[in-house]
């Protein structure tokens, strides 16, 4: 190097990534969302406002941190990336459609400024290509992900599920139970709001889930969970999620573990106690839903109570 | 229309002006950041983090004529604030480490210039990038660091020395 031109003409020999448009894309989507916000005042609109725009802020947050990619690339064994995902609203989709795959194992390691939770895919006694076709969505009242993966036989890693006592932003994983004998699915819940990202290897196939905790999101409002009681783990409260979701139109329907690791199917998250009697008169009205509801007041962060 | 134009309708609340501020200066901003942090994926994450900044806080942009000024600014700051908190953590993509990715293969040359850079202080950075790398004058970049003009002399004598003394083998 023998110029103050040549550094420059490595300075201008910088590649752009070809991300760059869409970062910024986000990140004005993101800005436009924080202003929106702002300008919120009162009431109502003031609490549903805060909830959706948290939501929506973290749903856009999700994956546009492009540093995820590093902590992969440093992964020994030389794994290849095959995508970092990107959120739509608050779902992820990836993988591939297979069959015969089983959820081997599941891991955490825990860094400084985040946590990565790996899930290792096999397909009979060897580690699978490519990932199954998965989905990751995101939930609150707890902070949570539910992750449900199709073509999957066996779910090996429910078995004994990775220790997390030490971890400062997982909090639990549990399985759910799922009626249909070709998925699976699990629930990962977080002590705190977290911005999560998530990619999919191959060779192995691996989906990693890095989450890092979320200073900036706002504070979520308490909610009003329409539910049922608290079950075993087993095909009852499947059913039961299974007619919210696909005969009562409840598109939020899913399942929860309580804080006695018992089980209830959610009908859906109200921020008013009186819109969450309306759905209940609705859902009355049901003959054949035969489970009885009630209605739980929750906060974002805390364990769902355990109604018998 | 002008830049004066999009950040008056930018103001405003029309995202698509500030799109288009933007889309004129977005290059320049990565290689800045780039030039900071070494690694095109922390790169990114600053510049996004500067833009949403950026958009949130356009109403404080008192004259419209130095948005390039302000935005560049938040990007330089942005950068220092990275570093000092991931010091620890920094990860050189340069650094021995072939991450399969295009941008990550560099020449000696290249390792040259960011190994001296390194070695320069935040201001001295700064003025290397805008002085020489952007070609801005000094008016313009003592505008940008909010430095009178013989400070920003200083820090460029200063930086032009370490240079000269990190690549003394090769720079001339």
């Amino acid at each position: 190097m023998n110029s103050i031109d040549e550094m420059k003409t490595i300075y201008e020999d910088i590649i752009i990534p070809k991300e760059l448009d869409s970062v910024i894309k986000n990140s004005i989507r993101r800005g436009r969302i924080t202003m929106k916000t702002k300008k919120r005042t009162t009431g109502y609109f003031k609490i549903l406002g805060s909830f959706a725009a948290a939501l929506l802020i973290f749903a856009l947050a999700l994956n546009t941190s492009p540093a995820f990619a590093n902590s992969v690339k440093l992964l020994p064994g030389g794994e290849t990336i095959v995508r970092l995902l990107t959120f739509v609203g608050d779902t992820a989709v990836g993988g591939e459609i297979t069959d015969g795959q089983d959820i081997k194992d599941i891991e955490v390691e825990k860094h400084a400024n985040y946590e990565i939770l790996t899930v290792e895919l096999y397909q009979g006694m060897e580690a699978a290509a490519i990932a199954g076709h998965f989905t990751i969505t995101h939930k609150t009242h707890p902070y949570s992900i539910e992750v449900g993966l199709a073509g999957v036989r066996a779910f090996s890693a429910a078995e004994a599920f990775p220790d997390l006592s030490d971890m400062k932003l997982f909090d639990d994983v549990y399985r759910l139970i799922t009626l249909d004998d070709s998925a699976h699915r699990f629930t990962v819940t977080f002590k705190k709001p977290v911005i999560v990202e998530v990619s999919e290897q191959e060779n192995p196939a691996k989906m990693i889930i890095k989450v890092r905790e979320d200073k900036e999101t706002e504070s979520l409002a308490p909610m009003y969970s329409l539910r049922t009681a608290s079950m075993p783990f087993g095909e009852s409260v499947g059913v039961a999620e299974n007619i919210l979701e696909f005969e009562l139109g409840s598109a939020n329907a899913r399942l929860v573990q309580d804080a006695n690791d018992l089980y209830f199917a959610e009908e859906g998250l109200y921020p008013t106690l009186a819109e969450a009697e309306a759905r209940l008169a609705e859902i009355k009205q049901f003959e054949h839903f035969t489970f009885e509801m009630y209605i739980e007041k929750r906060e974002p962060g805390s364990v769902p109570g355990s109604i018998e | 229309m002008d830049n004066s134009e999009l950040v008056h309708k930018a103001r405003k609340g029309d995202a698509a002006a500030f799109e288009e501020l933007i889309k004129f200066c977005q290059e320049k901003l990565y290689r800045i950041a780039y030039s900071y942090v070494n690694n095109r994926d922390d790169a990114l994450d600053i510049v996004s983090e500067s833009v949403y900044r950026a958009y949130v806080n356009l109403r404080t942009l008192k004259n419209p004529s130095y948005f390039n000024t302000w935005i560049i600014r938040i990007v330089i700051n942005q950068s220092i604030n990275f570093i000092n908190k991931n010091r620890r953590v920094m990860l050189k993509e340069d650094i021995g480490l072939n991450t399969g990715s295009q941008d990550s293969i560099k020449t000696d040359e290249t390792i040259d210039l960011y190994a001296a850079m390194d070695k320069l202080d935040d201001n001295q950075k700064a003025v290397v990038i805008l002085k020489y790398f952007e070609d801005l004058t000094i008016t313009q970049v003592a505008e940008i660091m909010e430095r009178p003009v013989g400070t920003v002399k200083t820090y460029l004598h200063g930086a032009l020395k370490n240079l000269r003394l990190e690549l003394k083998e090769v720079f001339q």
